[in-house]
């Protein structure tokens, strides 16, 4: 899938630490990434697998600014976005979209409120139009009927459909998917790893997604990089990743107990 | 990848000689005292970031005025039952002591006046704020810190919403509002209460007691306590979403959070009434 063209996303030499480098102790002073490069070009379903507790959802939130890397650069939509404003960070964020790990929906509105949410703050849509694309995202997640539902009410896979709506909502030119499978059943995996690849032929939109789940990612990802202790270790197409003679690659994609990776 | 400069000291406590113990207690009191500067100079600079953030919201005119409401009544409605007991209680106190002491002072007839004075000038901002702080800063704290666990405050960001604008604007206008209008309320249900435990005194009836506090209770003092409740409800709410909004990212942290907004609260209501006093009643 990669091609001439400039990339959507540039990640340049990042490094970052959970939680802030200990000046005085020395404490968390080993980053979790730690010159990580990468590209992810248009219309491209980028995937990220990482150790558990390695780093992954922070990519992702370095990805849409919520946090600043402590060196290194990151471009989105052809602009640096370190050390932009918030305001500035906001313009690039309207063009993306973040499916959260447990859907992070707003507690306190209802399902079709946290679909319509963005498209009520990032658009000037009539109040039909709204309830119109909430309507057909909600479908498309097969999450019809449910509109006035509050996410106490529903299970985790609901709430993570519920969220893939909401990131969709705007038409986002890139999605970013934390763990899209994490709590749903086969059967709605297939629907939502469908969803991706259709979103993509259909709208040439640009994704990275971030899980574990090794066959799921290969089925649908052009491109995967895999992490480990905080660099990259390969960054290649799911065949030539199955193929490879890298021990790290390979315990990580044939889940082996035994291996470099000491469990 | 050059290698970080801040563990220095660190490798070198490990791996090289030991320092002698005088040194290692002075470097140790030293991180200590340093930790905590920084900890209060960074405190500091965050809240008053959110300060300046909230009022750029409200210049801007980016108030939520759907949500304002609702916090209006959360903040004044849900808080309006304790704010008036203790009130009722501490102005029945007060009211009893002014009684008997003016009793024996041969003046029962400004009893009412000290009442109103006193709830009016300390008391009333005071003890509403105290109750709101620990009423509504605290669930503040709660809410916003459980929608940072979840994730939800990370969610309004990626949806292009600034939570200052969408969170903490509403509440901010809402203790700004109710907290002084709690506070009237509360001073007329505290000179009530010390009517009621005044009246014991042989010497003062209805009339008495009302009577002293027109002639002798100033304007000033009832405006000057309004704006002390202004400062308050700021105080209160800028503490309780900065609480919350900054909140670690585990369960048990809400809890803290919550805690340390309502203790944070208090003494900065204790430090900015001191300061209050002094410039709104010069002497």
């Amino acid at each position: 899938m990669a091609t001439a063209e400039a990339p959507i996303i540039r990640v340049c030499n990042l490094v970052y630490y959970a939680g802030e480098p200990g000046l005085l102790d020395g404490s968390n002073s080993r980053p979790i990434l730690n010159g990580v490069s990468f590209q992810v070009y248009r219309g491209e379903v980028f995937g990220i697998m990482v150790m558990s507790g390695a780093g992954k959802t922070s990519i992702l939130r370095l990805l849409m600014g919520l946090v600043p890397p402590h060196s290194g650069d990151i471009e989105v939509l052809g602009r640096s976005i370190v050390g932009m404003s918030e305001q500035q960070l906001n313009e690039v964020r309207v063009q993306m979209g973040m499916c959260f790990q447990h859907a992070a929906l707003l507690d306190s509105l209802t399902v079709a409120e946290n679909v319509a949410f963005p498209l009520r703050r990032c658009t000037k849509l009539s109040n039909e139009e709204i309830k119109r694309k909430v309507a057909e995202y909600l479908e498309v997640v097969g999450m019809a009927g449910h509109e006035e539902k509050m996410p106490a009410e529903l299970s985790g896979g609901m709430k993570k459909r519920v969220g893939i709506a909401r990131a969709l909502s705007t038409n986002p030119q890139v999605m970013l998917y934390d763990e899209p499978s994490a709590g749903l059943d086969p059967i709605m995996t297939s629907v939502i790893d469908g969803l991706i690849v259709r979103l993509r032929q259909e709208f040439q939109m640009t994704s990275v997604v971030v899980t574990h789940e090794v066959d799921e990612l290969f089925s649908i990802a052009d491109r995967v990089m895999m992490l480990h202790e905080g660099r990259v270790i390969a960054c290649d197409t799911p065949a030539a990743l199955r193929e490879s003679e890298n021990a790290y690659v390979q315990q990580f994609v044939h889940g082996q107990v035994e291996g470099p990776v000491a469990v | 990848m050059t290698e970080p400069v801040w563990p220095a000291y660190n490798r070198r406590k490990l791996v090289g000689p030991q320092p002698p113990w005088q040194e290692q207690v002075l470097t140790g009191l030293l991180t200590t005292l340093g930790r905590q500067v920084i900890g209060f100079l960074t405190y500091f600079g965050e809240t008053t970031i959110l300060q300046f953030g909230v009022w750029r919201a409200l210049i801007g005119r980016r108030l939520e005025y759907r949500l304002s409401v609702q916090q209006l009544a959360e903040i004044g409605v849900n808080s309006l039952p304790i704010a008036v007991v203790t009130l009722l209680f501490s102005g029945m106190v007060i009211g009893y002591h002014m009684s008997v002491q003016a009793s024996k002072l041969g003046v029962s007839g400004v009893a009412g006046w000290l009442v109103a004075e006193t709830m009016c000038r300390e008391l009333g901002p005071v003890l509403v704020a105290f109750v709101v702080a620990a009423r509504a800063g605290s669930a503040m704290a709660a809410e916003l810190g459980s929608m940072k666990v979840t994730e939800q405050i990370d969610a309004l960001r990626a949806m292009a919403t600034d939570p200052v604008d969408y969170l903490v604007a509403p509440r901010y206008v809402a203790c700004l509002v109710m907290v002084p209008l709690l506070v009237l309320i509360g001073d007329t249900v505290g000179v009530t209460g010390g009517y009621l435990m005044a009246v014991i005194s042989p010497d003062i009836n209805q009339t008495v007691y009302f009577g002293s506090i027109p002639g002798n209770l100033e304007s000033w003092t009832v405006v000057a306590g309004i704006i002390k409740a202004a400062v308050f409800g700021m105080i209160i709410a800028v503490v309780g979403c900065h609480q919350g909004l900054t909140t670690r990212m585990a369960t048990e942290e809400v809890g803290r959070a919550t805690t340390r907004s309502v203790v944070y609260s208090i003494m900065l209501i204790y430090a900015a009434n001191l300061i209050l006093t002094t410039i709104l009643y010069p002497g």
